[in-house]
């Protein structure tokens, strides 16, 4: 057989199969054996989860001679039964830009010049020693869970200070605080599954369709195998997801609060709540003054009566989406025999009232009854591949710990210091600063309160993602003092700016864990080298903690003097801190199933590391049977299927705000965006993703195929704003705030479609930088910033003017 | 040379005008369908070729959807690099 006919019947095997289980709705096993075969040609395969979203696909991927040459969607994992998005399917050529850092850099004399890496590990921890208090880490959810872990056990087990945060601040801390404040314990109860049960799906500002293309694939298959599931999309502006949506509600900024309210009125006025459900297992909760996450407790009365004002009418007027609309979806809510599921990611939570709206839509659902049955369930999704599993989970976070724990509660630091086996005390009680506090204080002058002087950097771009970029990253820059370290793959709007760079391996380029939205783990090993001097971000963290321990710092040493990174293999500790040793033994391995230890006290049981590698991921609480076996949890809290809810208690929520077994169902009133249009700033902006590209398009801008697709940003304009402005489509306008500016062209009619009075522009391309112009306001809970909603002018540029 | 492969999903009632539609192009060979699920495999020389010709599918008169379940880059790992330089 010609090479080419054997590959080509190879392709057709998994197209084959991929349809039996696309129309047949069941496994098709023949696919992973066409995949196999191929390995006759000199490729291996493993599998690996997507380095991309929040989903959480699974790809095979091929390699051959060191290098990945080959990507499969996983026939074998439940996420994305073999489907892949553009993205996805050139996961792959993500590890292959040609201008890959691939040695350390450090500045002298204004310029970066590469350095070894003793030096650097030499440079970071001396940082370090000079000033720990001023010592922080700023990761992502792209961290693996392992190197968030040990980002964690360095800033709080050992530093001390607790400065550690993630970019996941900028994305779903909104989402967590609304978790926490509902259920008392973070993460969706509900999974993808649902997606597959239910008969209305409601997206609020949302648009899978290019952000969670796989999943959004899963609802519009439905619909082709002729199942009618109902998609109301809610939203500021049309998207992709629009076209596919038999209702678009085109709502006013923050109307989405009005909404929720609106709802709950008329089930309350109406009576068509869930009476039984609301008795046995809810609890009405409103705010205090000053406001707190936990509120307090009201009666079901006065809840009545703080809702009574928002009529349909009311709601309407607030939210711009008619009364008629409104009383659609309360409809909606008010028939049992539907099953609803919302889904939500940054449209509600990048919200200066991001906690309050995660609420009023746990809220709806929890006073209609519509929770706790498949296809019943408000589920918030995540942009990062472990925004769940690492930031969350692990509490790489200013005030969390491992688990779900607080560095506030006693009880939490204690558990963490027995298995860290650090001296009781260790840990402190003071949470660090939370992202924009923690760059605000990198970018003010020591003597004038700015008390972090290092920051170091992993897995991530702050320079183009921090809101108001001149007063939070560009500042500091100009500052004697302060020190920023960026670890990274390629040079971004960060490493440009940085004091030092040191070159990180990426996704199969190292052993990895990540976590998924639907509380899925999943694990990989490296399956090629990385290129040059490139190392494993955890590496990087462990061989600093040595160099710290080498100088001494006490914080290094547990309570009987050991390491705080110490590995044995065959009672010899293994040197991991020196690269050429960090593969004698499986790290990941280690640190995960001493992770795992803290998984179990929020019921969040993890299993040890090796029933990962059996598995395309496993969602918690995972718990070991009587067999031995270990048995996923697809719906918390449901008697059918979460195995800490007691027999005949049917729902229970274990970690009740209110101690009782109830979940909260808040009351929050309409509040107004923070800075609206006036005269001098008359457009809203709107930020956001495109299909092509991922996050701030590190990776995805040096795929030809994406960039070829999507080259640049640009700003979409309603057509009669554009009139109005004398501007044609493709012309190059400023868009401008009360913070900063940038340039881009216009287009009328394009991938989305504002309303007049607004416009957008996508985060992705590193030569427009809209975050010179968004707004660092904030949620009071989550401190999760408004990237969705801002005051800016448009204007024809200046001869030469340019972005500041 | 990139080989994708596919499942095309048609609507049902205009599935055989259909495929004799789809025989038309050489790049492109069709299995058998499974109901409205047409498995196919995509041929073309480099990958934009793939994912343009993969979008203009979506955009027949007649398709449901084009998913995308494999594709072998194997060529193109060897010859492509950044696009910014």
């Amino acid at each position: 057989m010609k090479r080419r006919d054997f590959l080509t019947a190879s392709a057709m095997a998994t197209a084959a199969a991929a349809a039996t289980r696309l129309a047949e709705g069941k496994d098709a096993p023949a696919v992973d054996d066409a995949i196999v075969a191929q390995t006759g040609r000199g490729v291996s395969w493993d599998k690996a989860p997507c380095r991309f979203c929040g989903t959480g696909c699974h790809v095979q991927v091929g390699t051959r001679d060191g290098k990945v040459v080959a990507i499969a969607g996983d026939q074998r994992a439940e996420v994305n039964k073999g489907l892949l998005c553009v993205k996805g399917y050139h996961v792959g050529l993500a590890l292959y830009g040609k201008d890959r850092l691939t040695r350390p850099l450090l500045r002298k004399n204004g310029k970066l010049e590469p350095i070894s890496w003793d030096e650097a590990i030499d440079v970071i921890a001396k940082r370090a020693m000079a000033d720990p208090k001023g010592f922080a880490i700023y990761g992502s959810g792209q961290w693996t869970i392992t190197e968030g872990y040990a980002a964690n056990k360095i800033i709080k087990g050992m530093i001390g200070n607790n400065q550690i945060e993630a970019n996941a601040r900028l994305c779903m801390s909104s989402a967590v605080t609304g978790f926490l404040s509902t259920y008392g314990v973070d993460e969706p109860a509900g999974c993808y599954d649902d997606l597959d049960a239910c008969n209305v799906v409601i997206l609020w500002g949302n648009n899978p369709a290019e952000m969670h293309p796989v999943l959004f694939s899963r609802i519009v298959d439905r619909r082709s195998r002729g199942e009618k599931v109902t998609l109301i999309d809610i939203g500021t502006r049309r998207t992709r997801t629009t076209g596919f949506a038999n209702h678009f509600l085109q709502m006013k900024p923050h109307g989405d609060l009005a909404i929720a309210n609106g709802i709950l009125h008329l089930l309350s006025k109406d009576g068509t709540y869930d009476r039984e459900f609301v008795k046995k297992h809810g609890a009405f909760r409103g705010n205090t003054q000053p406001v707190t996450l936990e509120g307090q407790a009201i009666s079901f009365e006065e809840f009545q009566k703080r809702i009574a004002e928002y009529t349909p009418e009311r709601a309407a007027e607030l939210s711009g989406v008619s009364a008629a609309d409104i009383r659609m979806l309360a409809g909606l809510f008010a028939k049992r025999d539907l099953r609803i599921v919302s889904l939500w990611c940054m449209g509600m939570n990048q919200h200066t009232r991001g906690t309050a709206i995660n609420d009023l839509v746990h809220g709806v659902h929890l006073f209609s009854g519509h929770f706790g049955r498949p296809g019943d369930a408000p589920t918030s999704l995540t942009g990062q591949p472990s925004a769940c599993g690492t930031v969350r989970e692990v509490g790489t976070l200013c005030h969390s710990l491992p688990g779900g724990g607080l560095v506030a509660n006693a009880e939490h630091r204690k558990e963490a210091e027995e298995t860290w086996n650090l001296p009781p005390g260790r840990i402190s009680e003071k949470p660090g600063y939370h992202t924009v506090e923690m760059w605000r204080r990198f970018s003010t002058p020591k003597d004038q309160g700015g008390d972090i002087t290092t920051l170091w950097v992993q897995v991530t771009n702050p320079g183009q993602t921090l809101p108001n970029r001149a007063a939070l990253f560009e500042a500091s820059r100009k500052l004697p003092g302060k020190f920023l370290i960026v670890s990274d793959v390629y040079p971004t709007a960060t490493t440009r700016d940085a004091d030092l760079v040191l070159p990180s391996a990426l996704w199969v380029e190292k052993n990895g864990m990540f976590g998924n939205s639907e509380r899925r783990t999943q694990q990989w090993f490296r399956q090629v080298k990385p290129p040059g001097e490139a190392r494993d971000d955890c590496w990087q963290l462990i061989a600093v903690a040595r160099k710290l321990h080498e100088l001494g710092h006490p914080g290094t040493r547990d309570k009987d003097g050991r390491f705080l990174f110490s590995m044995e293999k065959d009672g010899k500790e293994v040197p991991v801190w020196r690269f050429e040793h960090y593969y004698d033994i499986n790290v990941d391995e280690r640190l995960f199933d001493e992770y795992r230890r803290f998984s179990h006290h929020k019921h969040k049981d993890l299993a040890p590391y090796q029933e990962y590698v059996k598995a395309r991921g496993l969602r918690w609480p995972v718990v070991k049977q009587p067999d031995g076996t270990y048995r996923e949890t697809r719906w918390r809290f449901a008697e059918f299927d979460d195995p800490y809810v007691k027999k005949g208690q049917g729902i229970d929520f274990y970690h009740s705000v209110s101690k009782d077994g109830r979940a909260q169902i808040w009351f929050h009133p309409y509040e107004a965006p923070p800075e609206p249009p006036d005269t001098a700033y008359p457009f809203w902006l709107c930020t956001g993703r495109v299909l092509e590209h991922w996050h701030t398009g590190t990776l995805t801008r040096r795929i030809p195929q994406l960039f070829g697709s999507m080259p640049n940003a640009y700003v979409e304009v309603h057509r009669d704003d554009a009139r109005k402005l004398g501007v044609a489509d493709g012309e190059t306008v400023v868009i401008e705030s009360r913070r900063g500016k940038m340039l881009a062209p216009v287009w009328i009619d394009g991938r989305g479609s504002p309303p007049p009075g607004t416009v957008f522009v996508p985060f992705f391309d590193e030569t427009m930088l809209i975050n010179r112009v968004t707004l660092e306001a904030h949620d009071p809970h989550s401190k999760q910033p408004d990237y969705k909603k801002c005051a800016v002018r448009l204007r024809k540029p200046a001869p030469g003017e340019v972005a500041g | 040379m990139t080989i994708s492969s596919l499942v095309i999903t048609v609507d049902p009632e205009r599935a055989t005008e259909l495929e004799r539609t789809l025989a038309c192009h050489p790049e492109l060979e069709l299995g058998a369908a499974v109901r409205n699920r047409l498995p196919a495999v995509l041929v073309t020389s480099d990958l934009r070729s793939s994912a343009e010709f993969a979008e203009r599918l979506g955009e027949t008169a007649g398709v449901l959807g084009v998913d995308v379940v494999r594709v072998d880059l194997v060529d193109d790992v060897e010859s492509e690099g950044s696009a910014e330089g």
